[in-house]
């Protein structure tokens, strides 16, 4: 009796659908959309996104409530302008059309991400984007308590994704992808670090700010850390024959990223605070070490060793990228005093004798011919 | 594939799917107006994705994948907005139906989802009167498949309680 209510029920539901007229209406307004958004070989994502984002705005009120807390006269540029949503692109918290970034523009750009590794690397991008923006407010003074606790709210939430995306594929069998998500995130952290230890030294008076969003980032680098080396535990653990195809495959990667930034860091040296390049220099030779040491391992067909080893390669390369590019991101020079940073130091100034112990140790290890114990946790 | 052909392909899945994808929006929103906006929504950001040189295997699988984020996303906004919800949500099913409220299309179906939660909601509409299956259901959730399997059989004893309540209710009433 009971079961066959229930089936009446859905097959009446299944008889609701749209009537021919609001049918045909949806299609007008569809072939409208097309007719303004041809087939495109190489067009940015967005730049497709944003002008549909137009025409829909003004179909969908509630998209419209979203932009509620903007004056109405922005409100209005925003449907007049197709321009509008790519200007909101380099907005901070606390500009009107900060809330267009973070909820219209990166929202689609997830949707429209089906790839769920791109979707990971994706995440790891925008967590990035939560920490430039700190850092830039910071730099201009503009870090209160309470947008500081917004951000990294944000930004907890898309490192969790990557995470939690990083497991996944880790569970899926997928270790090299596992791997390379937490590895970015790592870096990522990394070097982010290093930036805000720079910009409390040089804006003490933002110094409790920073310093909150500075533990945050100490967290995440850490749980980054740990789950990249279980990966690495495992894939380790689990190495066949096959995978050397996949270790050659990282070897080309990193030896192309290491090109890459060492070209880099010829062109930015000279106008770089002199001791972020210091650092990224240190992060630059482990890289090629780890690399060199890469080659050794395939030679002896440890394709397993091999590819971590590539991949650690890569990704110091990737922060010492991240490392020199700090200053241009953020629009102001970092007047480091010397040898200030310690990456497992503290956020304030070491005292003299910690100081020269620890500047003593670097330099050994960078003249030792061995293999490089630099303790960058690796 | 050409141009062309790529809109009228597009075009043709609007015709096949679109009456689909308004029923599921409709019964997850419960509003006739905003579940035409969410297809005409669906489709614009398939077109622009396809447009961009996107490749999309199951179509369909993809067009619920965009209509739920969509959905998800404006319940998000109905949340924080909760007097703008309680004038959304006017629409608040009496006891008794009367002539009005059996105007309204799918009453009884409407009725029955809205008592389940949303998790439930979910995937109910999309295995009774989507017709999707769990290997489906799963991609365009983005869960494992036996997630889904047990949800789909947590959903039905619900519905079969739910049920149960009203015919009780209704032998009352006798």
């Amino acid at each position: 009796m009971i079961k066959k209510n229930f089936e009446q029920i859905i097959k009446e539901a299944k008889s609701v659908g749209l009537s021919k007229a609001d049918k045909a209406e949806l299609k007008r307004g569809l072939v409208n959309f097309i007719k303004t958004h041809p087939v495109r070989a190489e067009v940015v994502v967005r730049q497709q996104v944003l002008d549909g984002e137009k025409e829909s705005i003004l179909r969908i009120p509630w998209l419209l409530n979203r932009l509620k807390p903007m004056p109405i006269v922005l409100v209005i540029v925003l449907l007049l302008s197709g321009g509008t949503a790519m200007a909101a692109g380099g907005s901070l918290p606390g500009d009107a059309l900060y809330p267009v970034k973070v909820e219209v523009n990166e929202r689609v750009q997830g949707w429209l991400t089906f790839d769920t590794a791109a979707k990971a690397d994706l995440n790891v991008r925008l967590a990035e984007r939560r920490l430039e923006e700190a850092e830039k407010l910071a730099a201009r003074g503009r870090l209160d308590a309470e947008t500081q606790a917004e951000i990294e709210v944000r930004l907890n939430e898309r490192a969790e994704r990557a995470r939690v995306l990083a497991s996944r594929f880790a569970d899926a069998g997928n270790l090299e992808i596992s791997l390379n998500i937490s590895s970015g995130l790592e870096a990522m952290f990394r070097a982010h670090e290093l930036v805000l230890r720079g910009l409390l030294i040089v804006k003490p008076e933002a110094e409790t700010s920073i310093n909150a969003m500075l533990q945050g980032v100490k967290a995440n680098t850490a749980s980054s850390m740990e789950a990249r080396s279980e990966t690495e535990a495992n894939l380790a653990a689990n190495a066949n024959a096959d995978f050397e195809a996949a270790a050659r495959g990282k070897m080309t990667a990193a030896e192309n990223k290491i090109e890459e930034v060492e070209a880099f860091f010829d062109k930015k040296k000279e106008s770089t605070d002199a001791e972020l390049v210091a650092e990224a220099e240190v992060r630059l030779r482990a890289a090629e070490t780890a690399f060199a040491e890469g080659k050794e391992k395939l030679a002896a067909e440890g394709y397993a060793e091999a590819f971590i080893l590539f991949n650690q390669a890569l990704w110091l390369a990737e922060e010492a990228q991240l490392t020199l590019a700090a200053e241009g991101n953020l629009g102001i020079k970092l007047d480091l005093p010397r040898a200030e940073l310690r990456i497992g130091g503290q956020g304030s100034v070491n005292s003299d004798a910690d100081e020269d112990k620890e500047e003593n140790q670097n330099e050994t290890e960078m003249d030792s011919e061995g293999s490089l114990e630099i303790n960058l946790g690796y | 594939m050409g141009k062309e052909g790529e809109r009228e392909k597009f075009l043709e899945a609007y015709d096949a799917w679109a009456d689909a994808i308004f029923r599921h929006c409709y019964f997850r929103v419960s509003d006739k107006e905003l579940a035409k906006d969410l297809v005409q929504e669906t489709y614009s950001r398939a077109w622009a994705y396809l447009a961009d040189g996107g490749v999309v295997e199951n179509f369909r699988a993809f067009l619920y994948r965009i209509a739920n984020n969509l959905i998800i996303d404006n319940s998000r906004k109905k949340k924080a907005l909760s007097l703008d919800a309680l004038m959304d949500e006017g629409f608040a099913p009496a006891a008794n139906p009367t002539n009005s409220e059996a105007a309204i299309m799918g009453h009884d179906a409407l009725r029955l989802v809205r008592s389940l939660d949303e998790k439930y909601r979910e995937v109910i509409i999309m295995r009774y009167i989507d017709d999707l299956t769990p290997k489906e259901i799963a991609a365009v959730l983005e869960e494992k498949e036996n997630v889904i399997s047990v949800r789909l059989h947590r959903g039905l004893k619900k519905v079969k309680v739910l049920l149960e309540a009203e015919a009780q209710k209704s032998e009352k009433r006798k």
